[in-house]
């Protein structure tokens, strides 16, 4: 039983084989969660739900099948567990983080400071962007999954790209300063095309770019690696940018219902003082 | 008087940074074993043989059960040859499923080269079963089998170890098989100058036949 998933060149199977470190992770993630929500009982449940889903999640793509198959025969796989663990996971935890999260952040100085170099937009596309860019080149690709270690600290650093993607629009911290409304949607936009150039070289290479997966014993007869490289482009960019448009979605209704609520709680001052002189005048001429 | 303990949380996170460069450039590799120095492959990725060999004097069976003379039939043709075995669960696919992609890439010539894939699993490797799981990668390419002497005599003729049977398999129907994991190719002067490893990217053969095709080796 390895403690992660890697690269082990033997042929695939569908026997069970679970990762311990996917469930120690998962059981600490659960742990932490729980005890962090007895100090916050009101937190909401759909919040805590939210955190849950993004637990079993990270599961899902760390332990076997899926972590197996990506990290050792499938890049489309690999993609797959990126967009699930940078995508979705990560903001749904954060999402789901209990205020007491934020108050650490905000308990020293220099976790405050921390916190604010962490919610600035341009550092975190620069950041995400370079974060996962490195992940994905094959040079460091083909050297990191032929190991457990290394397929962890591919998949630790696929959590810290989330964890930086979503800080400027999904901070834990209250005094962190947020990105709301047609700012954060024009920062999700920027996101939703940062991984582009890595997904272009995947759709157009000639040849199979990953060694890896290139000569990883074939799961499907007659699929190819090049078959599955553009497999896993698309997944990146088609399924990668449905969950971030997802989001600019959500993001953009709720700010627009908002804004409504908002616009029409109060009235204008033009018709306010236009129905001041209306009233005057109707009391004059009654009187 | 700090409450903060800096020292210990620079001490993380150097650490941590150290681990994940550490992770991810250093993690030593067997892909870089794979293939010389160019110097010592004249740019091949392939590796030179100190002697050339010639093909071996052994008549096959094909997979239609007809007698098949290595020699005349692929004289003067460029001819890459696998003994493998079609159960292998990954060095024989790997290998075969490269080639395809990559000879169709290659746009030689003079046209396509023979593969050959020699049935070394004398037990399993039936004219039927091989003839399957050649038609995976292409139809073009020749099954051949022979009794387990000949092929031996074929491996010991240009230069491999001979076939083990894994002891612990025999009498089973699951059993593994050691072969070479090299693919012989033979240039059109009917010699094989050069072995291409397991690990060979579908890029090198890409890159490596049309010269391969044309080479002149008394000149190179």
């Amino acid at each position: 039983m390895s403690w992660w998933c890697s690269a082990d060149g033997r042929a695939w199977t569908w026997e069970w084989r679970p990762y311990l470190g996917a469930w120690l992770l998962v059981g600490f993630l659960f742990a932490v969660y729980t005890w962090a929500y007895r100090s916050d009982p009101d937190f909401p449940l759909r919040r805590k739900l939210c955190a849950l889903g993004g637990i079993v999640i990270i599961l899902i793509a760390t332990d076997w099948p899926m972590a197996s198959l990506g990290a050792g025969y499938l890049l489309s796989v690999q993609m797959g567990r990126q967009v699930l663990i940078v995508l979705i996971a990560v903001p749904l935890l954060m999402y789901g983080a209990p205020p007491v999260v934020g108050r650490w952040l905000d308990g020293s100085q220099r976790r405050r400071s921390v916190t604010k170099v962490l919610s600035n937009p341009l550092f975190a596309v620069l950041a995400t962007s370079g974060l996962l860019l490195a992940v994905n080149t094959p040079m460091v690709s083909d050297r990191t999954i032929i190991s457990p270690l290394g397929s962890f600290a591919v998949d630790f650093l696929w959590i810290v790209a989330g964890v930086l993607m979503w800080f400027p629009v999904q901070s834990p911290s209250p005094m962190a300063p947020r990105l709301v409304g047609p700012l954060a949607l024009v920062y999700l936009f920027i996101q939703s095309i940062a991984p582009l150039p890595t997904s272009f070289f995947m759709t157009w290479a000639e040849y199979p770019l990953f060694a890896t997966f290139e000569l990883a014993p074939r799961v499907v007869q007659g699929f190819s690696a090049v078959d599955d490289q553009e497999l896993a482009s698309g997944i990146a960019q088609v399924l990668g940018g449905l969950v971030i448009w997802f989001q600019i979605t959500a993001r953009f209704l709720h700010w627009a219902i908002l804004r409504e609520r908002e616009e029409n709680a109060t009235v204008p001052d033009f018709i306010r003082r236009a129905d001041a002189r209306e009233t005057a005048r109707a009391a004059k001429t009654d009187r | 008087m700090r409450a903060e303990r800096p020292l210990g949380r620079r001490g993380f996170l150097a650490g941590a940074g150290a681990l994940a460069a550490l992770t991810l450039m250093g993690c030593a590799t067997a892909l870089d074993d794979i293939g010389g120095s160019d110097e010592d492959n004249r740019n091949f990725q392939g590796r030179l043989l100190p002697q050339p060999v010639a093909k071996p004097e052994v008549t096959f069976t094909d997979t239609e059960g007809r007698p098949y003379d290595l020699r005349t039939a692929t004289d003067g043709e460029m001819t890459m040859v696998l003994f493998g075995y079609t159960s292998c669960p990954d060095i024989c696919p790997i290998h075969m499923g490269a080639l395809p992609p990559a000879i169709e890439k290659a746009r030689l010539p003079a046209g396509n080269p023979n593969v050959v894939f020699v049935g070394v699993d004398t037990a399993r490797d039936t004219p039927e079963k091989m003839r399957e799981f050649l038609d995976r990668f292409d139809r073009r390419f020749v099954g051949l089998t022979a009794t387990p002497e000949e092929i031996d005599r074929a491996l010991a003729e240009v230069g491999f170890p001979p076939v083990v049977i894994d002891p612990e398999g025999k009498g089973g129907d699951n059993y593994s098989v050691g072969h070479p994991s090299q693919i012989l190719v033979f240039t059109p002067d009917n010699l094989a100058h050069i072995v291409y490893p397991f690990g060979t990217r579908e890029q090198a053969w890409a890159e490596d036949l049309p010269r391969l095709a044309t080479i002149d080796w008394n000149l190179a």
